[in-house]
Parts: structure tokens; sequence; C-alpha cells
């Protein structure tokens, strides 16, 4: 019984530490092309901070719809029966 | 059976609103994203085109400067020509050449770079030798410099302005000088020269230093063989310019005609940097002096700062509200799923039917 309750523990502890990993690095890679854009390093800004902000925007979007879906899930398991 | 049945259709439900949101995820991110995009893309337009009109004016102003720069030098020397003229004629019209003519243009001219005024005889030793430190050495053989030269073979009423010398008397001695010179004839013979020694620094820190846009503002003036007569100081160094900047002067000097480049050359410390030059013509009686005044890209940008700033600011704060808006979305798009599947829930005839709180 202890173990299962520290394997659960573990597992919630696993997947914050994730979901926060998930959560940082799309603003990282938006806020930092952002930055680099602005710096207006010639080549090097658009070379590299375009794609970060393009490629942090669609990984934001996916994992924020991801953690919405989690905190709202529209078929709780309690109601199948 | 009916359990079953549910469940089935509860299964679909879910693969097609998975579907919808998926899509509606690829359609939201490809719509930030170019959103994201087209900012990006009108931050660097809008950017570009500031600097590039920032550019423009700065040049033009640095044109303004050359050009009124260029007059007042010219009109100096006119000045002092005529003043120059005016004595030659007080002195040959004299039957003796008296010092308090001489004294009375130097004191005429006091407070400017006019250090002092010579009279030679026809031979070029001087007579009469009145500058701004009372220093009256007389004597000095001046008869191998080329405005004596010229004199003797000049009519009345010329003059003639002489490249950058080495003074050897009076008040400016063993600095650098420009003369004004103008023949002393008298019943159409040649009787001397009246020279009028000017101090180039005082001159080019009178005239050209108070030109200067910034601190880094280079301010050069070129005689008319593209040799230097003043070059351009910075931290109390006086230090050549460019090879790239003299021979470009060289080559806009032959034209006699102001102008504006933007020119990248070598720094005093080895590294390339963009300025932008502006030059002007100084035509007066034997000399075509060329004016040129170049200011570091860098310095003319500084007044952009602010501009861009607020550039900068509203390209973050427009990313910002895209991606805020994008995720307000996602998270409405979850509400509404849940809220409808709430709605049809417990619309539907459940065997055991559990209520969900809707919202409303």
């Amino acid at each position: 019984m202890p173990e299962n309750i520290n394997k659960s523990k573990s597992d919630a502890n696993t997947n914050t530490i994730r979901l926060i990993y998930k959560g940082l690095i799309p603003i990282v890679l938006v806020l930092g092309g952002i930055a680099i854009l602005a710096l207006r390093i010639q080549g090097w800004s658009l070379f590299l901070g375009l794609p970060m902000v393009v490629i942090g925007v669609i990984i934001m979007i996916y994992t924020y719809d991801e953690i919405a879906q989690k905190h709202i899930d529209p078929f709780p398991e309690r109601f199948e029966d | 059976m009916t359990v079953a049945l549910n469940r089935f259709n509860l299964k679909v439900e879910m693969n097609v609103l998975g579907f919808l949101t998926r899509k509606l995820n690829l359609i939201l991110a490809l719509l930030t994203a170019f959103l994201v995009v087209l900012a990006v893309a009108l931050f660097y337009w809008t950017t570009n085109v500031n600097e590039a009109v920032l550019i423009e004016q700065t040049l033009h102003r640095e044109q303004v400067i050359a050009r009124s720069g260029a007059l007042s030098i010219e009109s100096f020397l006119k000045l002092v020509s005529k003043s120059l003229l005016q004595t030659a004629y007080f002195i040959s019209e004299a039957d003796q050449p008296s010092e308090d003519i001489l004294s009375d243009f130097v004191s005429g001219w006091a407070d400017t770079p006019v250090t002092g005024t010579v009279l030679t005889d026809e031979d070029g030793v001087v007579q009469i030798n009145i500058n701004k430190i009372s220093k009256p050495e007389v004597g000095t053989l001046l008869a191998n410099r080329p405005y004596f030269i010229w004199a003797k073979e000049a009519a009345r009423g010329k003059v003639y302005v002489s490249e950058p010398i080495v003074s050897r008397l009076g008040a400016s001695k063993g600095q650098s000088i420009i003369t004004i010179s103008t023949p002393i004839v008298q019943n159409a013979g040649f009787r001397g020269v009246l020279v009028v020694s000017v101090l180039l620094k005082d001159l080019t820190s009178d005239y050209l230093d108070p030109l200067k846009i910034s601190e880094r503002t280079q301010v050069n003036l070129l005689d008319s063989d593209g040799n230097f007569l003043h070059f351009n100081y910075l931290s109390g160094v006086n230090f050549p310019a460019s090879e790239r900047l003299v021979s470009l002067l060289k080559e806009r000097l032959k034209s006699a005609k102001e102008g504006k480049v933007n020119v990248t050359y070598p720094d005093i410390d080895g590294t390339l940097r963009r300025y932008l030059v502006a030059y002007a013509p100084i035509n007066y009686a034997n000399k075509d002096w060329l004016l040129a005044i170049s200011t570091p890209v860098d310095d003319a940008m500084a007044f952009y700062r602010p501009f861009s700033k607020t550039n900068r600011s509203t390209l973050a704060i427009f990313v910002l509200v895209v991606l805020a808006f994008a995720i307000f979305t996602i998270v409405l798009v979850r509400i509404a799923q849940k809220d409808a599947f709430a709605r049809g829930y417990n619309r539907a005839s459940w065997p055991k039917k559990a209520k969900i709180k809707q919202r409303r």
C-alpha cells in the first residue's frame, strides 16, 4: 500500500515537472525569439529569431491545449455508467 | 445493451470532437504563426524605412552644415581680402608705408584667426611686421615664398591665397598658417607684397569644429591637390582620415560640386564603420578647397533610439497579445466542449443519470 502511494506521488511529481517543462519551453522560445528579433543583429535575428518565435507559438498552442484538456475534461470517467 | 450503445456513441463523439479540436488547433497555430511573422515583417520594414529616412535626413543636415561652413570660410577669406586690398591701396598711395595703417588692419581683425600682417620690400625683406603679440620682427627674407614669387608678376588688386605653410615670424611663428597676399604697386612698379597670415588651427576651430553633429563627427578640409588642411581631432589626437575617405574626397574634389555619400571605411581603431559624408566646395581666388563633414551612422541612429524602443515594444506587445488570444481561444473551445457535452448528457435519457454542472 505505501509503495502504491509513493508510486502515485512519484508519477504526480514527474507529470508536474513534465508540465512545467512543456509550459516553459515555448515561453522561453517565444520570449527569446522576440528578444533576438528586437536586437536586429544582421542576418542572425531573422535566421534564429523568427523560427524560434514560430516554433514557440506552435508548441505553446498545443501544450496549452493539452493543459486545458486535462483541466477541463469533457468526458469524466464517473459519468460513463 | 443501452449502456454499450451509449459508450459507442460517446467514443464516436470523442473522435469527432478530437479531430475538430486538432484541426482547430492547427488553424489556430498557423494563424498565430502567420500573425507573428506578419508583425515581424512589419517591424523590420518600418524600422528599415525609418532608418533610411533618418540617414537621408542626417545627410541632408550635414549637407546644409557643410554648405554653410564652406560659405563662412569663403566669406571670411573674401572679407580679409577686401580689407587687405584696401590697406594695400592706402600703402601704395602713401609716400612712406606707415605702421599705423597695418596696426589698424590687425586691430580690425582682432578675435579672428588673423594673426598679423607683414609688408615686404621689392626684394622680399620684411619691412613692417604687425601682429597680435606685438613682436615686430623685421628683416626676415620671404623672397622664396610662393606668394612673393606670385606677387612679382601679379597685377594690382589681385589676391593670392597660399597653401598651408609654416610661419617664419610673428605671432604664428612655427605654426601652420595660410597667407593672403596682394602686391604693392606704385607707379606701375612692384614695391613689395602685403601678406596677412591666418592661423590654420584657429580657422578650423572657429569655423569647422562648431559644425560637428556629434563627438565623433570628423570635419576635413582639403586643398585643390587633395591635401588635408585640417584633420579630424579625436581625444586630442590628430589622426589622418582613412585612405578610402581621402581617395573618395579627392575624386569628388574634381567636380567642384557639393554632394553627400554613405561610405564605409576603417575607424581610428581599425574597425570598419559606416559614415555619412557631406561635402561642399570652397572656391575663392586661386583656391578650390573642399569641406567634408562625416558622422558615423551609429551617432545618427542615436536620434532613432526612442522610436526604436517604441517599435520593439509594439512588436513584443503584439506577439504577446496574439498569443494570449490564441490561449484564450483554446481554453474557450475546451470549456465550450465540456459545456456542450454536459448539456447533451443532461438532455439524454440515461439509465442511471447523473447531473453534470453546466456553465451558464
